[in-house]
């Protein structure tokens, strides 16, 4: 037996001696590799990178001035630090902001009434910002006009006509739903983008201290309300994963996530049954569906999916949906963390006032 | 000389295979729970090279991977104690002297040996699939589009997009949403010889040794968000798949042979008892 841990250890040594020597190469010129989950970076000589988007396509980061590398189409290289960028989706556009970077953004999705940052607005009025459409269907004629540096999308629709156009596209979504690290550490990943990684340091530092914050005080809390996230449609019911950031919050801030065990991307349609049987021992619902969407109030609510009518949060417990400025709060990423944990522990923030979210009227 | 058949007899021993067997039940015991707690980590195992892996995901987060490092160590341990083990015996069942007098037997005897040969097959077929292989994700097409497969004159041509969408009533979630689909792909080679097929979810096609999945497409459901058409494909080429098929192809073959064993020793046995 001594033996055989002995040749273990000498086979482990020769095995990772191996796996170094045929990588070395590699590993001396990929000084820093990060995995933020779906998304990677890996740092390079001269201040390049390679990156990984939501979708496993590897881009080309390259600052100004320097030789792109041979090969690689025009399309998938990206000049750093960028000048115009193309961004769809409020909150990784919010995430600019942690950056100081909102200068940058020359095109967003939507109209100017749907955008609740200031800049962004104020961009759209006077041109500085354009809207190029929605996320889904976009003027690729503006966008030409535009000659972004890159785009931001979920849509992987649009990378052949962007190709076309030689702007590169990032895809910002991944197969699954981004968890807490991931929504923390995204800020890592487009830093590089404009050149300001020490920023985000600073972000990630804020946020993971709210974290701590919250987490230490969550850990008095007397009970643990049942809570779930999800929308109630007429045919179909949507939950958020039991490893996407709001759930993962959910149980951080003193709740208890009753759709731990399911996983898979953002908004996950699950069978109606499953929904019912857990959503009948909820305290706590969040949904995305608000007066905005058409849906003012819970009796509105179970009107739309009657079967769901007599589960405990529309029949006696509490609905909250999120207002509009939540989708594009990702630089207040600390005060999200704070505003749920004051929902489910209120007792224990007193002094948190709620300003992204609102409770869904009884009638 | 002596050191290395002392340390080849070493490497042949049962008691290593125990050693190593047991180790990799820890390790993958292991392995399991830290898995499934890292899956972001391990997931892009599926598009990229084990090298590309091991020198990226891999390397740099060796707290988390550490155990499938020592997983690759210990199945490396297992293929070469069972190929020592193997020669050792395959050298002594063709040791020359007096022909054995059951001349059955002794061929039926290779059984445990052909399926241990077969074992290391498949495990190497694997990792050629997994350091030499093709794996090209992320091909995205619109209708009308084409792209040459990696390292081929072939050109393969989107053409269009078929849905069965669910026609029923009964599962409302079904609605709008399609039971199967048909992408039509058009491949012209060099010679201009022009062949059609389609491609589905869970539904692969093949072409010159090529495998292509179909990843994701629109449009995959009628009404709503009206979406680009495209198509997302996977183009691989894994090597190692004859190699594979020829080691399941031994390791059933030595099944049969092990099975033909048993049931033949049985035979003599009930015949002894009978007899005796």
């Amino acid at each position: 037996m001594k033996q055989s841990i002995r040749l273990a250890g000498v086979g482990l040594a020769l095995c990772l001696a191996l796996v170094a020597l045929a990588s070395g190469p590699a590993l001396a010129a990929a000084p820093g590799f990060q995995a933020i989950g779906e998304f990677s970076l890996r740092g390079l000589e001269g201040g390049r990178y390679e990156i990984t988007d939501g979708l496993g396509r590897v881009l080309h980061l390259v600052p100004r001035g320097m030789e792109p590398p041979p090969g690689v189409p025009r399309h998938e290289i990206i000049p750093i630090p960028v000048k115009r960028v193309v961004m769809t989706g409020g909150r990784d556009v919010s995430m600019l902001l942690a950056l100081d970077s909102i200068a940058v953004l020359v095109g967003v999705d939507g109209k100017t009434a749907d955008w609740k940052i200031g800049q962004v607005r104020d961009g759209l009025k006077d041109g500085r910002i354009v809207n190029v459409g929605r996320s889904h269907s976009l003027d690729y004629e503006l966008l030409a006009a535009l000659k972004p540096d890159v785009l931001f999308t979920w849509d992987e629709a649009q990378i052949p006509f962007l190709a076309d156009l030689g702007v590169p596209v990032v895809i910002n979504y991944g197969t699954e739903a981004r968890t807490l690290d991931t929504q923390i550490n995204f800020v890592r990943f487009l830093a590089p983008f404009v050149g300001k990684e020490q920023m985000a340091e600073a972000y990630v530092a804020r946020v993971k201290a709210a974290l701590d914050r919250v987490a230490q005080r969550a850990k008095n809390a007397p009970s643990r309300p049942k809570v779930i996230w999800g929308d109630v449609w007429e045919k179909r019911v949507m939950v958020e994963p039991g490893q996407s950031w709001a759930a993962q919050l959910v149980d951080l801030a003193g709740g208890d996530y009753l759709f731990k065990d399911v996983r898979g991307s953002s908004c996950l349609e699950i069978s109606l049954e499953r929904f019912y049987s857990t959503a009948k021992q909820a305290d706590v619902m969040f949904t995305y569906r608000s007066p905005e969407s058409g849906m003012a109030s819970k009796v509105e609510l179970a009107r739309t999916n009657p079967a769901l009518g007599d589960t405990k949060p529309l029949a006696s417990g509490r609905v909250f949906f999120p207002l509009p400025e939540y989708n594009q709060s990702g630089h207040r990423m600390d005060e999200v963390i704070e505003e749920i944990a004051a929902i489910l522990q209120p007792q224990l923030f007193p002094e948190r006032k709620i300003t992204l979210f609102h409770a869904l009227p009884e009638k | 000389m002596k050191p290395v058949v002392s340390a080849w007899n070493w490497l042949a021993r049962p008691s290593l295979t125990f050693h190593l067997l047991l180790g990799l039940v820890a390790d993958l015991l292991a392995g399991y729970f830290i898995f499934r707690a890292h899956l972001q980590l391990f997931g892009p195992l599926n598009r990229l090279s084990l090298l590309d892996w091991i020198v990226t995901y891999g390397i740099h987060n060796l707290d988390t991977t550490w155990w499938f490092f020592l997983f690759l160590l210990l199945l490396a341990g297992l293929v070469l104690n069972t190929l020592a083990c193997t020669i050792n015996r395959l050298a002594a069942w063709v040791r020359p002297g007096r022909p054995p007098a059951d001349r059955l037997g002794h061929w039926l005897a290779l059984a445990p040996h052909l399926m241990h040969i077969a074992f290391i097959i498949i495990l190497v077929s694997h990792l050629v699939n997994y350091v030499v292989g093709v794996n090209d994700q992320n091909n995205i097409l619109r209708q009308g589009d084409s792209l040459r497969l990696p390292g081929s004159a072939t050109q393969l041509r989107l053409e269009r997009v078929e849905n069965d969408f669910y026609a029923g009533e009964r599962l409302k979630f079904y609605q709008n949403r399609p039971l199967s689909q048909r992408v039509w792909l058009t491949f012209s080679q060099a010679d201009g010889q022009r062949t059609v097929k389609a491609v589905g979810i869970n539904s692969p096609i093949w072409q010159e040794g090529f495998s292509i999945h179909l990843k994701s497409y629109a449009p995959d459901h009628q009404g709503g968000m009206k979406r680009t058409p495209f198509v997302n494909l996977i183009i691989r080429k894994d090597p190692g798949i004859r190699l594979f098929a020829a080691g399941t192809a031994l390791f059933v073959v030595g099944l049969l042979v092990y099975l033909v064993q048993v049931l033949r020793n049985g035979t003599r046995k009930d015949h002894r008892e009978m007899t005796a």
